[in-house]
Parts: C-alpha cells; sequence; structure tokens
C-alpha cells in the first residue's frame, strides 16, 4: 500500500506539469489581453497598453514565460496575481476557511438527506416513501443552484427572518448556502445510493444471508449497505472535490469569500498567475481525494488489492 | 463669575472684529431660517444674503414661494419629474410631493389639500403656497406686513452621532492604494479614507480646500503654491507636511509604481506637464523638479504652461495624500495597507465579502457622524435587492428588472442625480465600408428612437443628448439643434448614400452588460435594412476588439472624473487616447491642447463648443444618445446620502436618525 500511494504521488508531479503546460498554451491561444482587461475603458490607450505589458512581463517571448513559471513554481513561487497583486498562494489560502466550512456543510447536510432518502427508498422499493424520495431528488437534480438559493434566501431570511440573506460572518451564516448545495448533492447521492443497493441486494450472500435468519437491519447495514457504498463513496469523493474547487455560483448568491469564485473571476480577468495558481491548486485536489477514494475502496472492499 | 465674564468678553470681542471661527461641530442643533419679500430677487438664508431668480409672488391673494429655492436653503433633496409634471422634496425623511396646477398633494404618501395649486411661472421656476410647504415640512412661517416679507423658519433635526451604515460595492475592489487604478470602486473608497489638496462638494464639483486651506497662482499661471493645514494626521499618527504630498506625487511619475501603468499618470499627470515630470517617468531624474517644499507646510507645483483643469484633477480620488513613511514601510504590500488622513480608516478588509470603514475620530474636519460604514460586496443583483428588503442594507441601486417595483414600494425614499455621463454610439470610420459615408452615420441615428429605448429599457433614468457634454458641465451648449427619430429621413438618406437595401455591420458587446439597449439598437436598424451582427463577447475579448477598433459601430459610455470640458474632450478624441476609430485629426488635438491651455473657462467654451459640433454635427463620428440619472432607495433613516455627479458618493456627511 505504501508503495502504491507513494507511486500515485510521484505521478501528481507529471500531472501537474501536464496540467499547467496546456493550461499555459490554452491561455495563449485564447483571444484577449490581461493588459487590456486591467486597463478597461483606457484599453484604447496603446501607449499605456505597451507599458503595462512591460511591466507584467508579457511582451516576452512565450518559451521565456513559460521557463520563468516553470523556475517560479520549483522555488514554491506561483507569482502574483495581476489584478489583486497579492501573491496567487496567499490568495487561494486566505479563502480556504470559507470554503472548507461551506463544502463540509454541504457534505454533512447532503450526506444526511442523500444516504438516509437513498436507502428507505431501496428497501421500501415503488413504496410511497420511493416515490416521495426519487421525486425530491428528479427535482434537486434538476433545479438551478441559484434559484434555489434565491428560495430559501426569500423564504428563510427575507420571511421569516431566521437567517442573514447573505455574508459569511458567523456559523448561522453557514446554514442557507450548506442546505441550498446540501439538498442539490443529497439528490444525486440518494439516487446513486438508491440503484446501487438495489443492485447489491439481488447478490447471492444478501439471501444466504437472509436464509441463515439474520434480521433484516442486519442485513441491509452490515451485508448489503457496505457493499453498495463503492460507487456512492466515487460519487461523494468527486463532488468534494468540486466543492472545494467550484462553488462559484452558491459563493456569489451568498457573498462567500470562498475559492471558487475567485478562480472562476480570475479566467475571466486573464489573470494568468491567478489561473495557472488555481489549476494546479484544483489539481492537486483531485488527485489527493482520488487518491483517498481508492484508499477507501480496500478498506470497504477487502478483495480490491493494490499491491 | 470672573472667569464667565472673561469668557464673555473674548467671545463679544471676537465677534466684533469678526474673527469669529465656527466650532467644528456636527451636532449642531439650529434654526434655519428663510427670509424673502414679495417682489424683491433678495433673500436671506441665515442672514447670508442670496439671490433669487423667482421672487416670491402673490397669486390670487396666495403667498406663493419658489419651490426649488427654498428646498436648497433646506438642504432637501428637490426633484422635478418633467413627465408626471410633478415636484418633491425628500427632507429628513420627509416625502412631499406636489403636483403642477393640481391642489392636491401627496406627504409621506397620504393625500393633503394645498389652499392654491402649484404653477410654473414665466421663469420657468415652479412657485408653491407658503402656508402648505411650511408645514408639510414642519417649519412655521411668519409674516410682516409692513414689509411684505416672508418669513420660514426649520428646526433642523440634531445630528445624530453613531451608527453603522451599511452599504454595498458590486464587485470586489483590487486594494486601498489610490493610484492603482481608475474605477469607481477605487474612488470610493479612496474618497473616505484619504484627503487630498483640494477636495469637491457632496453634491457637485465645487472645489473646496481640503489638506490645503488655500492656494495661490503666480501671474503667469504656471506656479501654484498651496499652503497646508498644521493640524493633519495620518491614522498612524504621523503628521500630514508638505514631503508627504511631494512624495504622493512624485510616485507617480515612478516608472515602477502603480501609477505608471493604470491611467493615474497618463490620464490625469501627463496632459498637466509637471515640470521634470516627464524626466523622472523616463528614469532620467530621480525627483520632480517642479514639485518643490518650500517649508513643512508650503509646497508648489510649476507647470511647463497654465493648464485650467489643474486644481480639478487634484481633487480626484487618485491623489489622496499618501503617508511618505507609510508607504515605504509597507513597500509591495502598501495597497492592503493604507494609510490615509481621511474622515475614516480601513478598519477590516475581507476580499469577496465586506470592507468596514471606522470613523477617524481625530479627523481634522471633526469625526464623522457615523462610527463606520460596512461595505458588503455584493455581486449578485438579486441579493443585493433582498438583503435592502430585509434590512442587511440601507442602501440599493435598484437594478433595471425589478426598477419599476421597488421604486414604487419605496417611494418615499427614491434619490435620483444626474451624472457626469455621456452615452453614445461610436463609428468606426477608419474601417472601410458603408459607414465611410456620413449619410449612412446620418441614417443610423434618425433610425433610432431614444425616447422609447431610454423609457423602457432604462426607466427614464437619462436625458436625452444633444452633444457631448452634459447639462451642468460649463461647455454645455444647450443651443445645439440636437436629434429626433425620423424613420422617413433614415430611408431617404441610406437611398442617397447608394445602401437602399443595407448591409450588415458588426457590433460588439460584453456579456450580461446593457444586452437590452444593444438589442434595441439591433431592432432600430433593422428598419432601415441594416442587419447588426452583435459579438457577444467576454470583457478580454470586448476590450481587445475595441482597443484595436476591431468593430463597426459600438455602443459606450464615458463618465467624468472632474468637471472639466477637458475631461471629456482629451480621453476620447485626442490622438493616441481612447479613439480607434479614426476620429482624431492633428487640427482638433491642436484645438483640445490650447483650449486646456487657458486658464478663462469664458475663453475655453468656444473652443469646445466648437470642436463639439464639428465631431458631432459635421463628422457624425459619434451619435449622442444620452446622459443618465443614477437612482438609490435608501432606508428612511439614513441622512445626507448624496449622489455625486461623478458616482462617488462621500460617507462623511451622512448620519442615522433615530
Amino acid at each position: 500500500m505504501r508503495n502504491y500511494i507513494i507511486r500515485r504521488l510521484l505521478l501528481l508531479i507529471l500531472v501537474l506539469w501536464g496540467v499547467t503546460l496546456v493550461t499555459f498554451i490554452l491561455m495563449h491561444v485564447v483571444p484577449g489581453d490581461p493588459a487590456k482587461v486591467l486597463l478597461g475603458k483606457l484599453s484604447g490607450n496603446e501607449v499605456l497598453v505597451t507599458k503595462l505589458r512591460h511591466q507584467l512581463g508579457l511582451d516576452k517571448p512565450l518559451v521565456v514565460q513559460y521557463f520563468e513559471f516553470v523556475k517560479g513554481v520549483l522555488r514554491g513561487d506561483l507569482g502574483n496575481s495581476y489584478k489583486f497583486k497579492a501573491s496567487v498562494m496567499s490568495l487561494i489560502l486566505e479563502r480556504m476557511p470559507a470554503t472548507i466550512k461551506l463544502t463540509f456543510g454541504a457534505l454533512i447536510i447532503g450526506l444526511l438527506i442523500g444516504l438516509s432518502s437513498g436507502i428507505i427508498s431501496a428497501v421500501r422499493r415503488y413504496s410511497v416513501w420511493d416515490t416521495f424520495s426519487m421525486l425530491f431528488a428528479f427535482i434537486g437534480v434538476s433545479m438551478p443552484v441559484f434559484w434555489l438559493a434565491m428560495l430559501l434566501q426569500l423564504f428563510f431570511a427575507v420571511k421569516l427572518g431566521w437567517f442573514h440573506v447573505s455574508g459569511f460572518e458567523g456559523l448561522r451564516d453557514l446554514v442557507l448556502p450548506s442546505v441550498t448545495l446540501g439538498l442539490i448533492y443529497s439528490a444525486s447521492i440518494a439516487r446513486m445510493t438508491r440503484s446501487s443497493i438495489l443492485e447489491v441486494i439481488r447478490m447471492d450472500y444478501v439471501r444466504t444471508a437472509r436464509a441463515k435468519g439474520a434480521p433484516e437491519r442486519i442485513v441491509i447495514f452490515r451485508h448489503v449497505f457496505r457493499n453498495a457504498l463503492i460507487p456512492v463513496v466515487t460519487l461523494i469523493g468527486m463532488q468534494f472535490g468540486g466543492l472545494l474547487t467550484g462553488a462559484a455560483l452558491t459563493e456569489t448568491v451568498f457573498q462567500i469569500p470562498g475559492v471558487g469564485k475567485l478562480l472562476i473571476n480570475s479566467t475571466l480577468d486573464l489573470d494568468y498567475p491567478m489561473i495557472q495558481g488555481g489549476v494546479i491548486f484544483v489539481a492537486i485536489i483531485f488527485v489527493l481525494i482520488n487518491l483517498f477514494v481508492d484508499i477507501l475502496y480496500a478498506y470497504l472492499d477487502p478483495t480490491i488489492r493494490y499491491d | 463669575m470672573e472667569a464667565k465674564r472673561v469668557i464673555s468678553l473674548v467671545l463679544t470681542i471676537a465677534l466684533v472684529l469678526g474673527i469669529w471661527v465656527a466650532p467644528v461641530n456636527v451636532a449642531a442643533d439650529q434654526d434655519a431660517i428663510i427670509s424673502m419679500t414679495i417682489g424683491s430677487a433678495k433673500a436671506y438664508v441665515n442672514l447670508v444674503p442670496k439671490t433669487l431668480d423667482q421672487p416670491p409672488v402673490i397669486i390670487n391673494g396666495r403667498t406663493m414661494v419658489p419651490f426649488r429655492f427654498i428646498g436648497e436653503a433646506l438642504d432637501a433633496f428637490v426633484d422635478y419629474d418633467p413627465t408626471n409634471k410633478t415636484v418633491s422634496y425628500v427632507l429628513e425623511g420627509n416625502n412631499i410631493t406636489l403636483k403642477i396646477g393640481s391642489t392636491t398633494a401627496t406627504v409621506n404618501g397620504v393625500s393633503k389639500t394645498l389652499e392654491a395649486a402649484p404653477v410654473i411661472l414665466k421663469t420657468g421656476r415652479t412657485v408653491v403656497p407658503v402656508r402648505f410647504i411650511s408645514e408639510a415640512i414642519g417649519a412655521t412661517v411668519g409674516w410682516d406686513a409692513k414689509t411684505h416679507t416672508v418669513s420660514i423658519t426649520f428646526r433642523k433635526e440634531v445630528v445624530v452621532i453613531g451608527g453603522i451604515l451599511h452599504d454595498y460595492n458590486g464587485g470586489d475592489l483590487d486594494g486601498f492604494d489610490p493610484q492603482s487604478n481608475t474605477n469607481l470602486l477605487l474612488f470610493n473608497a479612496c474618497r473616505q479614507i484619504y484627503s487630498n489638496l483640494v477636495t469637491v462638494g457632496y453634491k457637485d464639483f465645487t472645489i473646496m480646500p481640503d489638506a490645503a486651506k488655500s492656494w495661490d497662482t503666480s501671474t503667469d499661471g504656471k506656479t501654484i503654491t498651496f499652503h497646508l493645514r498644521n493640524d493633519i494626521y495620518f491614522s498612524d499618527g504621523t503628521k500630514l507636511i508638505a514631503n508627504d504630498v511631494k512624495f504622493t506625487f512624485e510616485r507617480c511619475f515612478d516608472p515602477n509604481g502603480p501609477a505608471y501603468t493604470s491611467g493615474v499618470l497618463d490620464y490625469y499627470l501627463t496632459p498637466v506637464k509637471i515640470v521634470g515630470g516627464q524626466a523622472k517617468a523616463d528614469g532620467k531624474a530621480s525627483a520632480v523638479s517642479g514639485i518643490k517644499v518650500l517649508d513643512d507646510y508650503t509646497i508648489s507645483f510649476t507647470l511647463e504652461q497654465p493648464f485650467a483643469p489643474f486644481i480639478q484633477i487634484l481633487a480626484i480620488p487618485a491623489f489622496g495624500i499618501l503617508s511618505e513613511k507609510a508607504v515605504t514601510k509597507m513597500g509591495d504590500t502598501y495597497f492592503a495597507h493604507p494609510v490615509g488622513s481621511g474622515p475614516f480608516y480601513v478598519k477590516e478588509w475581507q476580499r469577496g465579502s465586506h470592507i468596514l470603514y471606522a470613523a477617524n475620530l481625530k479627523y481634522f474636519k471633526g469625526r464623522p457622524a457615523l462610527d463606520g460604514v460596512h461595505v458588503d460586496i455584493v455581486e449578485d443583483e438579486n441579493t443585493q435587492v433582498l438583503k435592502f428588503k430585509k434590512g442587511e442594507l440601507d442602501v440599493l441601486y435598484p437594478p433595471l428588472a425589478q426598477y419599476d417595483e421597488l421604486v414604487k414600494t419605496y417611494a418615499t425614499n427614491v434619490y435620483k442625480t444626474a451624472d457626469m455621463s455621456y452615452y453614445r454610439i461610436d463609428f468606426n470610420i477608419k474601417r472601410k465600408g458603408p459607414l465611410q459615408d456620413i449619410r449612412v452615420r446620418q441614417a443610423i441615428g434618425y433610425a433610432i428612437n431614444r425616447e422609447q429605448i431610454l423609457a423602457k429599457i432604462l426607466k427614464g433614468q437619462g436625458y436625452l443628448a444633444k452633444g457631448i457634454f452634459p447639462p451642468g458641465l460649463p461647455a454645455y451648449n444647450a443651443t445645439l439643434p440636437g436629434f429626433s427619430y425620423d424613420l422617413a429621413k433614415a430611408k431617404q438618406l441610406m437611398i442617397d448614400a447608394g445602401y437602399p437595401n443595407g448591409f450588415s455591420l458588426e457590433m460588439v458587446m460584453r456579456s450580461g452588460r446593457m444586452e437590452d439597449e444593444h438589442l434595441a439598437f439591433q431592432e432600430a436598424l433593422k428598419q432601415i435594412g441594416i442587419t447588426v451582427n452583435l459579438k457577444k463577447l467576454d470583457s478580454a475579448t470586448y476590450w481587445q476588439l475595441l482597443g484595436a477598433g476591431e468593430t463597426d459601430i459600438a455602443y459606450r459610455n464615458w463618465y467624468a472624473d472632474f468637471a472639466d470640458p477637458d475631461n471629456f474632450m482629451a480621453p476620447l478624441y485626442h490622438t493616441g487616447t481612447d479613439s480607434n476609430m479614426g476620429w482624431a485629426k492633428p487640427e482638433y488635438d491642436a484645438i483640445i491642447e490650447k483650449a486646456a491651455k487657458l486658464t478663462r473657462m469664458s475663453d475655453r467654451i468656444p473652443l469646445y463648443q466648437d470642436l463639439e459640433k464639428k465631431l458631432i454635427y459635421q463628422d457624425a463620428v459619434q451619435f449622442p444618445l444620452w446622459n443618465t440619472i443614477t437612482t438609490v432607495i435608501l432606508n428612511p433613516k439614513v441622512r445626507n446620502y448624496y449622489l455625486h455627479p461623478s458616482g462617488v458618493v462621500a460617507y462623511y456627511p451622512v448620519y442615522l436618525a433615530h
């Protein structure tokens, strides 16, 4: 197992090199000049644009720019954001706390609702519960996140006055955005849990368990649930990564200083160092989560071995 | 007893000698007394003489007084709505609306009957019955039958000290270094935390002293000497002295400094031509020889030639005075740790979330009434509205999508101010094609129904423009003929130009920005056979194409940074600035440069108005659309939140009533 993890981490370096190179090429292929974006209404002024391009180092040949970037990364320096002037690393780090809080908030709600309704609708298949929770899941999957956010704001913040409409100053402010994201995610978790359980429930070993007279509770939780979890864990892992890197819409609506909005805006602003930093960040998150999920597989299903 | 007598003696002498200095006391509880005489242009506001363009009159035995004058004397928000023919005050939370020719008025949403209907007289001024208006605002009326003098006494509300104002920004600020950007967000922040040499009024562009208590200009007009106050401290406790001013302006010319590439140098200071500035910018000198510190509280600027807008430029928030010590100490991180000497300082800043300004209790003009201002960063328009409805925000700039509903719901708390703005259609005459024919450009203008777009899409928030300069700017020309919607004429011009069947055009636009107007233009031009291919772009590509002049037409706007015609002419029409559409000509450059060198506005105005006629009527390089109005809805307890024509709001005078 240890060798496997080391191998995967070494692979991470290759992944990072690959994504940054692709990003670098893409950034320079798409039209638009960061200097002109920064200058906005003054971008017609060629003198100013030239001066700014020089200050940002954009007038150097691409190869030189790329090697300077790589050199910086090797020294642990991702450069400074064009827009914010501060270092890319510090900008991402200062937004991590909000993102992490939101991610866990959403995940807890998503898991609570998603897993329980998934299990109930699988076990009580074709019951009212099943219909209700699958209808709920169907709505959740199709509802745009900003729409749900607005409804929650309108009802719980404006009408009932229980929460702030937006802002991120206390734990209470975490509730509405977490519920928004959690509800959306719970929908797909519920569907996945249901279908996975229905698949496992037909397995021979489940029938065996029932035949030997094990109580239904034991059958479901010990024999079915654990085996049904593998695809669900994969889904949760992907959602976890997505939450850590890209809850931009929810962040915008609820005024949360998170990473998602920072990364989205950096691409719109053509803030090259910020984009590169963001890509590295996203790649690291996803590689680590995938690794973690793979390790979890081995724990959930002892037949899986990596060595 | 003895001490009291000495004090009163000193006070009497001070009064007699006229050396009475008004104490800095924002909590002044005082009466405003307006006295006017029937038929006389002379009026007094708290014994200060004023001239009336419409004296009070007696109509059918009723005393009628000028509506606007009284409102402005009492510091009310005065508005005239030409479509509904109504005049209104918002004064200390009371909203009074009267209708011309009607004896029914509305006071805080309740209908009241007037003793006589308001009328518009020949002077264009509205007069209203004195009895009614005084009672409606809670003032008392006095009448002196001997002299035919009417007096209105209004007890002003006591300014409340304390409280936090909750405002918002629609986007993220990138820091607090005044020289690092020229956008409104930064200007707004700097207006609160820095002092300038001079500043502008809260509602208009009147120049007022700030860090400089006075200034004088040499006879040749080239050297301006500023005398600084000696009681100004930065928020880090150091005293503001002339060296800080010198440091601030020299930093603008530093090739490694933020002003060098932000436009602050190129747009505001380069045209001023401070002696030695260019040498410093070129790296040939370490100091700017034209900026001289004469002593700790005196500094002079020498220009290569007189430059009329110089003083106005100094009031731009970009020239907030920096603390040399703080900037040197913080280096590259100064933008996040600003040190100013303005009415507020930055207590907390979290990108993407909020800014918290706290009152500078040692502010040299007296502490602000507010304890602080909490500025939320709320990008989502819907969240802005919900936050206001819930009371989390005291201020709301109503988004167009919900404008009608909001303005109706909060009718008594709506405030409007004309911006110093100019919206227009730009024609690219550099590109080969039909637009090179002036008749085509004129036809486009005649095909656009501006009234309709203004009313339906912009909800009436603007005035039709006749030329480049908006009303209120010295060079505004009311005598220009203007344009009207005339489809037949537009079609004829297209036939004359040889395009009876039209052609197609490219027009760039940013996605999500003013999309409805663009669609309306597209519809309008379809009427004369022109197919407009709207290119919906992200900001990066939009500015790229626009900067390179790669579009046929564009819908654009300009908001003035200072109230001088030069601020419209130089950035929009001079060679090498914003214009990449082929309008600039050496002869026009010469006029712009010449006009800026003249010091008397009366000498400059004819030059600007003449150039305006050439550009708009003779060359038709742009089609003027409108000058906008900004609308804000305030929580009823917010007082003195003045919208400024530049869009920069000062929090200093604001207070929250109980």
